[in-house]
């Protein structure tokens, strides 16, 4: 897990790096996966942006073999979730889990805008996760669905 | 026959993004109105499907359009019509398609043959837009703006293509149609001021469950708080932009958004 890209996360977006641009461009890991383990969904009910992350999991050895993510959402998603999923791919769940954890807590001090934004990425990550403990209990849902807590909907506060 | 229109569908994108990295005024409309043919194909092949009582979705792979030269774009939709010629059944509508793409298949070989090779820049990253001057602040702006923009063209043209494919109201399917013709001539300006600006790129996918639902009225009021939100972003970049030409465009495209609300409140009624 490379906590420089954690860092990064607290880089205002609308500061547009070269780092940034690239996953712009060219959003990692982007893409619907048909034979996923588990898919989940971190939506935000109020605008009905989501994010969407599906992920293939070693059982044996809690390894994530493979994951990508679609999204209808902004640039902070995006590229949040392009940085995310590169950061975490072929890691063990338990990094992940706590990549995500740390992210989270270093986003307090990011717009809320963003905040809001890669906070539906690691929630649909999370959503994942569930989604393949719910599959191995034997329960056979299309997907795992979690509700963001806030809105995307922070015009307004973003950026001061 | 989802495969098919998957493969027409990033077919259609290629031509597109070719005609917007190209710097050849000439060039690019003639493959600008190519592009528009090939949309016109996929909206027939979706009638197709659809009167076939069959599905269809908007999935596509992974498109690499960053070519560093005029004769590398030909060549490379050269091989891309030549491979999708064998997915074509023996129908009328399928005829029409070949001969069409033959036409354009030979437009190109004629252009290898006419034209002279130039570099590409429209995937160089510069961020410097021609005969402007843009601080980083107004060019980080205007960035953002043409990213989010560029999806968003492209997901309305296709949602709304899939709303028209599938209503049997002639107003509501009026209505669609000029949202599409307007998002068509959107997506052609920002598509043109980002390969200007070195920073070109093919949209991401648009999911399916942006297009497949049934809760159209949920659509339209999200839709339109878009457009207020679109109207609102582009009145900022105006103001940001401190540059007489862009700031009258902007303003141009805000006015256009303002027609746009004013359509889908008429599909509410």
């Amino acid at each position: 897990m490379d906590n420089s890209k954690i860092e990064l996360e607290k880089n205002d977006i609308k500061d547009v790096s070269a780092e940034v641009l690239e996953h712009m461009m060219n959003p990692k890991n982007y893409g619907k996966m048909e034979d996923a383990d588990g898919v989940g969904m971190g939506v935000d009910d109020k605008t009905g942006e989501f994010v969407i992350f599906y992920i293939k999991v070693d059982t044996d050895t809690e390894m994530i073999k493979d994951l990508s993510f679609v999204a209808n959402g902004c640039q902070d998603t995006i590229v949040s979730g392009s940085l995310f999923s590169e950061m975490v791919n072929g890691d063990s769940v338990a990094n992940a889990t706590m990549a995500a954890k740390l992210m989270s807590e270093k986003l307090v001090n990011a717009p809320k805008k963003q905040q809001v934004c890669a906070n539906m990425v690691l929630i649909a990550f999370e959503a994942s996760l569930r989604h393949v403990e719910e599959k191995m209990s034997g329960k056979d849902e299309e997907m795992y669905v979690l509700k963001t807590n806030e809105s995307c909907e922070v015009e307004g506060e973003e950026n001061e | 026959m989802n495969s098919l229109y998957q493969a027409k569908h990033e077919l259609w994108l290629k031509v597109l993004f070719t005609s917007f990295a190209l710097s050849d005024e000439q060039v690019k409309s003639t493959l600008y109105d190519f592009s528009q043919i090939l949309f016109r194909h996929l909206k027939w092949i979706s009638n197709e499907i659809k009167d076939q009582a069959l599905e269809y979705n908007y999935d596509k792979g992974e498109i690499d359009i960053q070519k560093s030269s005029n004769f590398e774009f030909f060549n490379y939709l050269i091989n891309e019509l030549n491979s999708i010629n064998s997915m074509y059944l023996d129908t009328p509508l399928f005829e029409r398609i070949k001969t069409d793409e033959a036409f354009i298949l030979k437009t190109l070989q004629i252009l290898l043959k006419t034209t002279q090779d130039t570099k590409i820049t429209a995937f160089n990253k510069e961020r410097i837009y021609p005969n402007k001057v843009l601080d980083k602040t107004q060019t980080d702006a205007l960035t953002i703006f043409l990213f989010e923009e560029v999806y968003k063209e492209y997901e309305l043209i296709l949602i709304y293509s899939y709303m028209q494919n599938y209503t049997n109201d002639i107003t509501q399917y009026n209505v669609y149609q000029d949202l599409i013709d307007e998002s068509h001539y959107h997506l052609k300006s920002f598509g043109n001021m980002m390969s200007k600006m070195g920073i070109l790129a093919i949209p991401r996918l648009v999911h399916e469950h942006l297009y497949k639902r049934d809760d159209i009225q949920k659509f339209l009021v999200d839709g339109i708080a878009e457009e207020e939100g679109a109207k609102e972003e582009c009145r900022k970049l105006s103001e940001a932009v401190n540059d007489e030409e862009l700031s009258h465009f902007f303003n141009f495209i805000n006015f256009q958004e303002s027609w746009h609300i004013e359509l889908m409140k008429k599909l509410l009624k």
